[in-house]
């Protein structure tokens, strides 16, 4: 069953525990567990791999992997995967080299160590840090997780799947009314109808693969092959959708 | 006891069950009202508050449209007044319909859906497909520019950590940076935009035809 990215991807309301465990290797091979690890999203400002590249990321550099601990300040981390993340390109530019403590001794909060969700809300296309949290406002701040461009791609697809679903709702089932009426009527304008709306929704549904949830170029198996875990975590799996039915 | 006066006894205790139930009933309808439909066209009227700030072109528009939605929340108010509870015990969905007409709140709503209609106001939110004269403008140039400024920004924090004047040097080239997402944020809708097919306007016909034709039956 294809799924498909929500309209908004609501902050994880749990902690997201890590379920591969590759062995030891160079950074650069741990990649497809990465992206199965974080269900293809960023781990900061929550941006889908489908939201940036809707053909696929590998080879544009959109999606990378995130040293927590720095690699200039922390060499001994470097191939560490518990220090490792799914980040977007954005999310990565805007951290630079800023550090995991800010001047005022505020923290970076560690996407694995505490439910997104208790720090943060999504309010409109914008992810707010909840209420005055000194650690979750310099987190916000360092990766810039309200970018202009964040906002933007966040709210192309809110209203994307928002009004492609608006108008599956609405016309659910007419398309077999409409052909009842043409039938009981025998009135070829009516079938005329249901044939444009048959289209459009066709149509619908081919637009919809481009947030497929688990895009076409993920790898399987990954690097450490985990059984079962090159699934969406359950914190984004419950939150997609499955591809209409015609 | 006699069985008629026991039925009679019966009858009144139905009544007046039936009677408070209705009463429950209308002060549900009324809190919900209260609580759902007016916090909907108050929030309505302060998104569209919002809008007027950010296109001032639409301003006399979007002016007329809070006043239509104000006005049918100052009628939702009236309704509720009138809805209870006295009025209930002459039914209740005739009581809202008359006192939904007296009120005039259908066209209070109705005025405010056809300003934002013709004028395009409620497509705002709206993915359209690329409209004749739009192009995607090349992007190159920006996203360079944007890395070139982090570099700047990334320079200046290591080259002046805990200068307390750091703050203020680094504060042009934010705005700049912000300015720039700004604008590739637009270019990148407009990028997005380009391969749609699906248009909701066409989307909306069709189901306005789709409606029109089977109530026809």
């Amino acid at each position: 069953m294809i799924k498909i990215m929500p309209p908004v991807t609501r902050p994880w309301n749990r902690v997201l525990l890590r379920r591969h465990h590759p062995p030891p290797a160079h950074y650069s091979r741990f990649r497809d567990c990465l992206r199965w690890e974080f269900g293809f999203t960023c781990a900061f400002c929550l941006l889908h791999e489908s939201d940036v590249c809707e053909s696929g990321v590998e080879g544009w550099g959109t999606f990378q992997a995130e040293h927590f601990d720095p690699q200039s300040s922390h060499p001994e981390r470097v191939n560490d995967y518990s220090n490792l993340f799914l980040i977007c390109k954005l999310c990565n530019r805007a951290r630079g080299t800023y550090a995991r403590i800010g001047a005022d001794d505020s923290r970076l909060l560690n996407a694995c160590d505490i439910a997104w969700g208790a720090c943060f809300q999504a309010a409109g296309d914008q992810l707010l840090p909840r209420g005055d949290d000194p650690d979750a406002s310099y987190t916000c701040a360092t990766y810039e997780l309200n970018d202009p461009r964040k906002v933007k791609i966040r709210r192309l697809r809110r209203s994307f799947i928002g009004a492609r679903l608006a108008f599956l709702r609405e016309t659910q089932g007419d398309h077999k009314r409409l052909l009842d009426q043409a039938e009981d009527q025998e009135d070829p304008g009516t079938i005329a109808l249901a044939k444009r709306l048959q289209r459009m929704r066709r149509l619908i549904l081919e637009e919809f693969l481009r947030y497929r949830a688990i895009p076409l170029d993920s790898n399987k198996p990954c690097f450490c092959a985990e059984p079962g875990a090159c699934v969406l975590p359950q914190v984004l799996e419950t939150q997609t959708f499955p591809l209409p039915a015609m | 006891m006699s069985s008629e006066y026991i039925k009679v006894l019966k009858l009144q205790r139905s009544k007046r069950r039936l009677t408070e139930l209705h009463e429950i009933v209308g002060r549900d309808v009324v809190a919900q009202l209260h609580a759902s439909v007016q916090e909907t066209l108050h929030a309505a009227a302060g998104r569209l508050r919002e809008l007027l700030e950010a296109t001032p072109e639409k301003t006399r528009a979007l002016s007329e449209v809070i006043a239509d939605l104000s006005k049918a929340s100052e009628q939702i108010d009236a309704l509720g007044r009138q809805l209870y509870p006295a009025t209930l015990s002459q039914g209740f969905a005739s009581t809202f319909q008359a006192s939904a007409q007296k009120e005039g709140l259908k066209s209070s709503l109705r005025a405010a859906m056809d300003r934002l209609e013709p004028e395009g106001l409620l497509a705002k939110d709206e993915l359209l497909p690329l409209q004749p004269g739009e192009s995607v403008p090349e992007m190159g140039a920006i996203a360079r520019e944007i890395d070139g400024l982090y570099d700047q920004i990334r320079d200046l924090i290591s080259a002046r950590a805990g200068d307390p004047g750091l703050k203020e040097a680094v504060h042009p080239l934010r705005i700049r940076l912000h300015a720039l997402q700004q604008q590739e944020a637009e270019a990148m809708e407009l990028r997005f935009r380009k391969p749609l097919r699906f248009d909701p306007r066409e989307g909306r016909k069709l189901i306005r035809e789709i409606q029109d034709r089977l109530r026809k039956q």
